[in-house]
């Protein structure tokens, strides 16, 4: 059986059936029915963690993490699927970067000496509890590696108002048992990280 | 035997390999084709309208804004909205946020923007608090259930989301902040967000775009 459709614009009434609509060259025609993440945030498997303050991101990788920490307890169940992250920051006299840095090496010890954050559903007021950790301390068992850029900080005396909203999409996962911060090089920046995932089961 | 369609709890579901076809050309409209597949198997699609159209045209999707850039509250024991968008009790509807967009127009303090919640409910607002919610489809006949509030206040509202930031006590430049939460954030009913600030000098423009979906 091929898959027809038919090309031009109809409107088409609310319970009536009509062919999938194509393009000038053939193309599916599509079109997005709710936001990007909403069926996942209504269904409840979407959270939110944030600083509650700003935090020097440091100036170089550590083990002595002091500003966002995620956690994926080995035996969760669920993987954490990285949706979105936003930083804010609030100062810096050194020009560098921010980056993501992981601990990702099978059987590694547990984040120990931890500061909890609270989790949220990011369906606000209701919806389920994360099986998740977030941290705004955490001393990791080992100096993390850079997975990923965040930002760039160009100069010693950066002076815009900037909107840094990382669209991560997946594009970095947890594992159970594995471990994300987000951790300054070279930079002295302070800011505040906030960030948002999906729960997945594997 | 009747080889038609069999009805019923005995039904036997007929399966089939839907195919496309790899092709290139032009399909006037009215006209029927085959979907078109790329050169690596994937169905080709194109957008057919805006983001959020549909929504629009459902008459689902409202937009709000501050008229005058306010002061961004500082969060603490009275945090102030100069726009909270609150999703009030018993409204039916889960408010889905799209967009939210910030415009800095001064700063004497370095900080974050930020997004707030809190555990107090979001009662239905009385008249002379509540700024003007309008359709996406302006002029047509969309009624929002959610409120937006310009004397609401909370105490110890925690943060959800740092989507901007000033670096410095004197910034420059010119900058719209279009945060696209596409649904990552949702208000069920009796839960409310706002944008305040980690320092209380930074004063800027609001506005919140969302889609209301029925429970």
């Amino acid at each position: 059986m091929i898959l027809e459709g038919k090309a031009g614009q109809r409107n088409v009434s609310d319970n009536a059936e009509d062919a999938l609509r194509l393009g000038r060259y053939g193309g599916l025609a599509v079109m997005d029915a709710h936001g990007r993440y909403m069926d996942a945030v209504i269904r409840g498997n979407v959270f939110l963690a944030s600083q509650q303050a700003a935090a020097a991101f440091g100036t170089a990788l550590t083990l002595s993490a002091v500003t966002l920490t995620l956690y994926n307890p080995t035996g969760s169940g669920k993987i954490l699927v990285l949706l979105q992250t936003t930083l804010s920051i609030a100062t810096s006299t050194l020009a560098g970067q921010v980056v993501y840095a992981v601990n990702d090496t099978a059987g590694q010890a547990v984040p120990s000496a931890t500061t909890a954050l609270t989790i949220r559903n990011a369906l606000l007021g209701a919806g389920n509890g994360s099986v998740m950790r977030a941290f705004s301390a955490a001393t990791l068992p080992a100096i993390p590696q850079a997975a990923r850029v965040l930002a760039g900080i160009i100069s010693t005396a950066p002076t815009n108002v900037h909107s840094i909203v990382d669209d991560v999409a997946g594009g970095l996962c947890l594992y159970p048992g594995s471990i994300l911060t987000v951790q300054g090089i070279t930079t002295n920046a302070t800011g505040i990280i906030a960030a948002m995932w999906e729960e997945v089961v594997p | 035997m009747s080889k038609g369609p069999v009805f019923g709890p005995n039904r036997r579901r007929k399966r089939a390999v839907v195919l496309a076809r790899a092709r290139q050309g032009i399909v006037g409209d009215a006209r029927r084709a085959p979907v078109r597949l790329g050169r690596l198997c994937g169905v080709g699609v194109q957008d057919v309208a805006g983001q959020y159209a549909d929504g629009a045209l459902g008459r689902r999707c409202f937009v709000t804004s501050l008229q005058t850039a306010f002061n961004l509250s500082a969060v603490g024991a009275t945090t102030s909205a100069p726009l909270a968008l609150g999703n009030p009790e018993g409204s039916g509807v889960i408010v889905s946020l799209l967009q939210i967009g910030l415009t800095v127009v001064s700063a004497t303090t370095a900080g974050a923007i930020v997004y707030v919640t809190g555990t107090e409910p979001f009662p239905r607002q009385p008249f002379p608090s509540l700024n003007t919610i309008r359709p996406v489809l302006l002029g047509g006949e969309g009624r929002p259930r959610a409120q937006a509030s310009t004397s609401f206040q909370a105490a110890f509202p925690s943060i959800l989301r740092c989507p901007a930031g000033v670096i410095s006590a004197a910034p420059q430049g010119a900058l719209l902040i279009t945060d696209r939460i596409e649904g990552g954030i949702a208000l069920s009913p009796g839960s409310w967000l706002f944008v305040a600030a980690t320092v209380g000098n930074i004063n800027a423009g609001i506005s919140y775009l969302w889609e209301e979906i029925a429970l």
